[in-house]
């Protein structure tokens, strides 16, 4: 404390004011109970231990292959609740379980600084507009991806067979699989949420979740459409909102076919196979291109999506042929498929490359542990790995 | 956290759909942010009309908050904050509440107790010389040296980063003090 601080602490010392006034307090006090919010008074959270119903139940050998049969069971037993809230999690799932078409905003990353996505869904069609990386249309059961840059009117055709078909699919997909597979998880309750204002909407929340998932869907209080989705899966975090669902979609805009006025790239792609130096290209190009020869701050999905059109442009500035460039391209498409399976798969990762330059060879920037290995795998700032023990990790 | 501060996280959450929750939670809250006020202030009726907005405020947006027993005192400060020098916002309001002062400096209140002629010349002066100086000023000594809050604690009431109300609380330290310097020399006629 420095001496103007302990003057004014010296001279506020026991200096009176006024004591609270006990009317006024009592008046405020019946002023706000009379003002409280109608709509509020509905309980605000309840455990719902569906599971464990569903599994009991003899209609569960029936169930498996329907997830509206899930919707249902659910609805029964909501149904019965006491305590009677109007719009039921299967109300709320409903829409997400069987529309046919969905258009969607989707945020990678938090609210303030992820990256906004835009989707439209149309049956197991995807056309996914990212900014600054142009349009995909994925078509999931053919596991086949046309990519189109609007810029360039060029297209490309690329293979999605594997893990990528699996990670390509509609979020709104993933969250139908997390409702769908909790019939097998009694152990993940149902939480109901209450209620508050999401965008200008009374909404009403369920909150769900499973090892590494949680799942907040919050929806509208008198249609029970869902207005906003919260999906946390390991440290990756993704807002699905402006949602509308079995809209009119105009189906051209899935279609598959060459768009007119654009020119197809002769060559398909391939993503159907990764590995550990894809991964490294991404390191490599990200710290020498991007970064002016220092490795990232921090590595995550969200960092990734985000550099991309960064990248991208960087490789578009080099002086290479447009076949190089092409290769680089996607190679780097196939060490972010590389990441994505890592955090997906639970493993154990960490990225330690703040601060780090590119060439250094005795400091690890980022090590993990393969699935049913015992030591990690250390890539160092010079790129280099190695294998090393638990015990002998860098710290 | 304590039991105790669980169980109060606990009513947090249940006043936003029980009355009588809420009802609760006012009360174990109403002196303080009363007091708040009052020290911003300076005016038992504008510290009551604020303080009832402060309350409105906290009742419309308890959903929102999500945080636990520790971060609601914060939050609430924030809520009176931002109410407090909404009221001082206006300039008209702000000469009124001067004028106020001056002219009623030595007035005894009646729900002051036990205080002598010497303190209350000390606060008129105090008065004077924190209403006038810029709202953020005003707050970082309110909220140091009457709510005894840690930079930290301030910043995280504010939003603000340590660093800026470290910067504030000292600029507002050294003209709190030369007012109050020159005030005391002049007996209170130079402010």
């Amino acid at each position: 404390m420095n001496d103007n601080e302990k003057y004014i602490e010296e001279f506020v010392k026991d200096i009176p004011f006024d004591a609270p006034d006990q009317k006024h307090r009592d008046e405020l006090k019946k002023q706000l109970i009379s003002a409280f919010p109608k709509h509020r008074l509905e309980p605000t959270v309840h455990t719902v231990e569906v599971w464990r119903i569903i599994m009991k139940s003899k209609i569960t050998k029936f169930a498996a292959a329907a997830a509206i049969i899930i919707v249902a069971l659910i609805a029964f037993h909501f149904v019965g609740n006491p305590l009677g809230a109007t719009v039921t999690f299967a109300d709320v799932i409903e829409p997400i379980l069987n529309a046919r078409t969905v258009v969607l905003d989707l945020v990678v990353g938090s609210e303030e600084t992820g990256l906004v996505v835009h989707d439209i869904i149309v049956g197991s069609k995807i056309r996914r507009t990212i900014p600054n990386m142009g349009i995909a249309i994925i078509d999931l059961d053919n596991a086949r991806m046309l990519r189109l840059d609007p810029p360039e009117k060029s297209a490309v055709y690329i293979n999605i067979q594997g893990p990528f078909q699996r990670w390509t699919k509609s979020y709104l997909g993933i969250v139908r699989d997390i409702v769908t597979d909790m019939e097998n998880h009694p152990e993940w309750p149902v939480q109901e949420l209450g209620q508050r204002w999401i965008d200008n909407q009374r909404a009403i929340g369920f909150f769900l979740s499973g090892p590494k998932i949680k799942l907040t869907i919050w929806a509208d209080a008198e249609t029970a459409a869902p207005i906003r989705i919260e999906l946390q899966m390991g440290r990756s975090q993704t807002i699905i909102k402006n949602i509308e669902f079995d809209v009119p979609v105009d189906e051209s805009l899935v279609s598959m076919d060459i768009p007119d006025g654009y020119t197809l790239h002769e060559k398909e792609l391939d993503y159907t196979d990764f590995d550990e130096q894809d991964f490294i290209v991404v390191l490599q190009f990200w710290a020498e291109h991007v970064l002016g020869g220092n490795f990232p701050d921090n590595v995550s999905a969200e960092d990734i999506l985000k550099v991309a059109p960064v990248l991208r442009q960087k490789i578009d500035q080099l002086n290479i042929s447009d076949e190089e460039k092409m290769q680089i391209g996607m190679a780097m498409g196939r060490g972010s498929m590389f990441f994505r399976r890592l955090v997906g798969s639970g493993a154990d990762w960490h990225y330690v490359g703040k601060g780090v330059e590119f060439g250094d060879a005795n400091t690890a920037v980022f090590l993990y542990r393969p699935k049913d290995s015992d030591t990690y795998r250390v890539i160092y700032g010079d790129l280099s790995v190695k294998d090393s023990a638990l015990k002998d990790l860098p710290k | 956290m304590t039991i105790s501060e669980v169980e109060n996280t606990s009513l947090i959450k249940k006043a936003c759909s029980d009355p009588g929750a809420f009802a609760q939670l006012y009360l174990m809250h109403y002196d303080n942010v009363f007091h708040y006020c009052m020290r911003r202030l300076f005016n038992r009726h504008s510290a009551e009309d604020v303080a009832s907005t402060v309350f409105f405020k906290v009742m419309h947006n308890l959903g929102s908050f999500d945080g636990t027993v520790i971060d609601f005192r914060s939050w609430l400060l924030r809520i009176a904050t931002n109410a407090v020098n909404d009221h001082l916002r206006d300039a008209k309001r702000r000469t009124d509440v001067i004028h106020r002062v001056v002219t009623n400096t030595r007035t005894q209140s009646v729900f002051v107790i036990g205080c002598n002629e010497k303190l209350l010349e000390k606060k008129a002066l105090l008065k004077q010389a924190l209403l006038s100086l810029k709202p953020k000023y005003q707050t970082v000594i309110t909220l140091r040296f009457f709510e005894n809050m840690k930079l930290t604690e301030i910043a995280a009431c504010l939003g603000k980063n340590p660093s800026t109300v470290r910067s504030w609380l000292s600029r507002a330290t050294a003209k709190l003090r030369k007012k109050l310097d020159v005030a005391v020399n002049s007996g209170g006629s130079k402010l």
